[in-house]
């Protein structure tokens, strides 16, 4: 168990480091940097300074190791390009909570929404609900967010006035659904299809025909036999799926005017403002990265099959 | 051992009336993209004045978009890009992927355990984003180069209107699934009797990979192939979207979104257009791509 848990931590480090080098080479490898001689009508001697601020003037290699040691050391992100005095850090703390709040939403909604249309599909295999199932987990993984949110606005706000068209106000105000069940549907419809075919491979174990073949009820074998052990996969499949309402965020958030990262992330794609680009990047990636590690080990740790490898 | 796709497995096929389906859809989407150019009313880049946010009707079939663009000319070009990155990037995740999972998988050893190492790692970092820094990075190193091989790709890029790099990047992040799958079975086939008797009879291990492995790898690979075309174009269209992607004029059904959102609140057809078009071509490929796979090997179904 020792061994798996450090190589598995092993690889959040390695991940992490792939990231910030690809992130880092990005940053600076680029031809034209922000402050390049030419580019703005600056003097040379203010140019100079600026480059001195942003610590642009030290060779690469001292530049990669003392952001990363920065990182690591303080969890500092450096300052941004485009807002004057304003840290990456900073930036993050205003954006950031309004995204968690959204993710949050959308995820309990997809866990609300997924588990039960799956269940139900196993069931009533073969019947007209267990087809609708699979279209849904087909169509859910298929129609893009960036698709869904503007069908979902004009649908339901331009031509039917039902909700607010965009914007937020937190999370029990009805500006939440649109974005919410944007980003919701696309992992609703994987664990619907997950907790399909979960649920089908322990309705045909041993164990559940012997708790039928005792007299269980037909509801308390899928409850407190079938369902329960049917869970424990299914579970760890939502850990993966946060990465989908992570990078959902870019596109749903941009499109439904929601204050998040994930629309700052975009206008500073567009800015070239690259520290902020960068410091997000590395957040998201290792939000996701240390989910699903401790999904894994908690799956570890509930299931005595698992082996460590 | 059976060769790709059986006429069993093509009867089997033929009886689910949805996979016949999204097959002709997919036939159709590809006749009307190569036809682009015949079918398109009007130039992709042609701006009527008069027409600006035009409703559908009998001059603009779908209407015309903020810039007084035929909707309809602009859709029909776009499904050639769509296509066009979804079937290159697809040989670029052939070209890497199975000659690295046969390799991994029959050699196995130090290399294998490299190499798996290496993929899970990339196969860690969130796909779209992963996707993005990439491109922001070839991007930039093509767009900056001033001499080199690199300048010469910066001429391809903005001679396909930036169709080269999406490919490289959906390229590059593709390969990794199909990599481990090829792996996994080049892996358990090398224990079989037939790559042991190809061995005993003194065959290059080159040759034996070719003609032993390669066969009877091909249903998966063509299964991982088929549902990474729809990947590459959720791809294309995200890229595009985020303006780091396909550069206008030139159409792409993610920039034609990005366009129509700006003005969805007043005119939402010239959203709607664009946004159904993809969603169905999605849905017609990803379909597909899940019958293949149900026909070829039931047990991989999700």
């Amino acid at each position: 168990m020792l061994v798996y848990v450090v190589r598995r931590i092993l690889r959040l480090v390695a991940v992490m480091l792939t990231v910030y080098t690809l992130v880092f080479l990005v940053a600076h490898t680029i031809p034209g940097g922000p402050f390049e001689e030419g580019d703005l009508p600056i003097e040379a001697s203010a140019l100079a300074n600026l480059r001195k601020h942003y610590r642009l003037d030290q060779p690469l290699w001292r530049q990669y190791v003392d952001s990363l040691w920065a990182i690591v050391r303080h969890g500092d992100l450096g300052p941004s390009y485009m807002s004057a005095n304003r840290s990456v850090n900073d930036i993050l703390a205003d954006y950031v909570p309004v995204s968690l709040s959204l993710g949050l939403v959308a995820m309990g909604l997809a866990v609300a929404l997924g588990i039960p249309i799956g269940l139900l599909a196993a069931i009533r295999r073969h019947s007209p609900v267990d087809r609708a199932a699979l279209l849904f987990a087909v169509l859910g993984v298929s129609v893009p967010n960036f698709v869904l949110t503007p069908i979902l606005i004009v649908g339901l706000s331009v031509w039917l006035r039902w909700l607010p068209s965009g914007g937020w106000a937190g999370v029990w105000s009805p500006r939440v659904i649109i974005p919410a069940v944007a980003l919701a549907v696309a992992p609703a419809a994987g664990l619907a299809g997950y907790t399909r075919s979960a649920m089908l491979d322990v309705l045909g174990a041993d164990y559940v025909r012997t708790a039928r073949a005792k007299g269980v009820s037909p509801v308390g074998v899928i409850a407190r036999h079938a369902f329960r052990n049917a869970l424990i996969p299914v579970l760890t499949i939502a850990g993966l799926y946060l990465a989908r309402v992570v990078t959902g965020s870019f596109f749903v958030e941009t499109i439904a005017a929601v204050p998040g990262i994930g629309r700052y992330f975009v206008t500073s794609i567009s800015t070239r403002d690259y520290p902020v680009m960068l410091g997000t990047t590395l957040l998201l990636a290792f939000v996701v990265a240390s989910v699903n590690l401790i999904v894994d080990l908690l799956y570890a740790a509930v299931d005595p099959r698992i082996r460590y490898r | 051992m059976t060769g790709f796709l059986g006429s069993r497995e093509l009867r089997r096929l033929r009886r689910n009336h949805v996979a016949v389906l999204a097959a002709a859809s997919v036939v159709a989407l590809t006749l009307v993209a190569a036809a682009a150019q015949l079918l398109a009313p009007y130039s992709f880049a042609a701006q009527h004045p008069d027409a600006i946010n035009a409703s559908p009707g009998a001059r603009f079939v779908l209407g015309a978009d903020g810039l007084g663009r035929d909707i309809l000319s602009r859709l029909l070009h776009g499904a050639r890009i769509s296509l066009a990155v979804g079937l290159l990037s697809q040989v670029l995740v052939l070209g890497i992927g199975v000659p690295l999972g046969l390799v991994a998988g029959y050699f196995r050893g130090r290399v294998d355990a490299a190499l798996m190492q290496v993929v899970d790692v990339m196969l860690a970092i969130p796909d779209l984003l992963f996707v993005i820094i990439l491109s922001t990075l070839v991007n930039g190193l093509v767009a900056g180069a001033r001499h080199g091989p690199l300048l010469w790709l910066d001429q391809l890029n903005r001679g396909t209107s930036g169709v080269l790099v999406i490919v490289v990047v959906v390229g590059l992040t593709g390969w990794l699934p199909l990599a481990r799958l090829v792996r996994g079975q080049a892996l358990s086939l090398s224990q079989h009797e037939f790559v042991e008797a190809a061995r005993a009879s003194g065959i290059r291990a080159p040759r034996l990979l070719a003609r032993h492995l390669l066969p009877n790898v091909l249903d998966t690979v063509v299964t991982t192939v088929a549902l990474g075309i729809p990947r590459a174009i959720f791809l294309e269209a995200a890229l595009s979207f985020l303006g780091l992607g396909i550069q206008p004029p030139t159409p792409s059904w993610g920039i034609m979104i990005a366009e129509g959102i700006a003005s969805m609140r007043f005119v939402p057809h010239v959203v709607m257009a664009p946004a159904v078009v993809l969603a169905l071509s999605m849905l017609a490929f990803n379909f597909l791509g899940d019958s293949l796979r149900d026909v070829v090997d039931p047990k991989l179904r999700v």
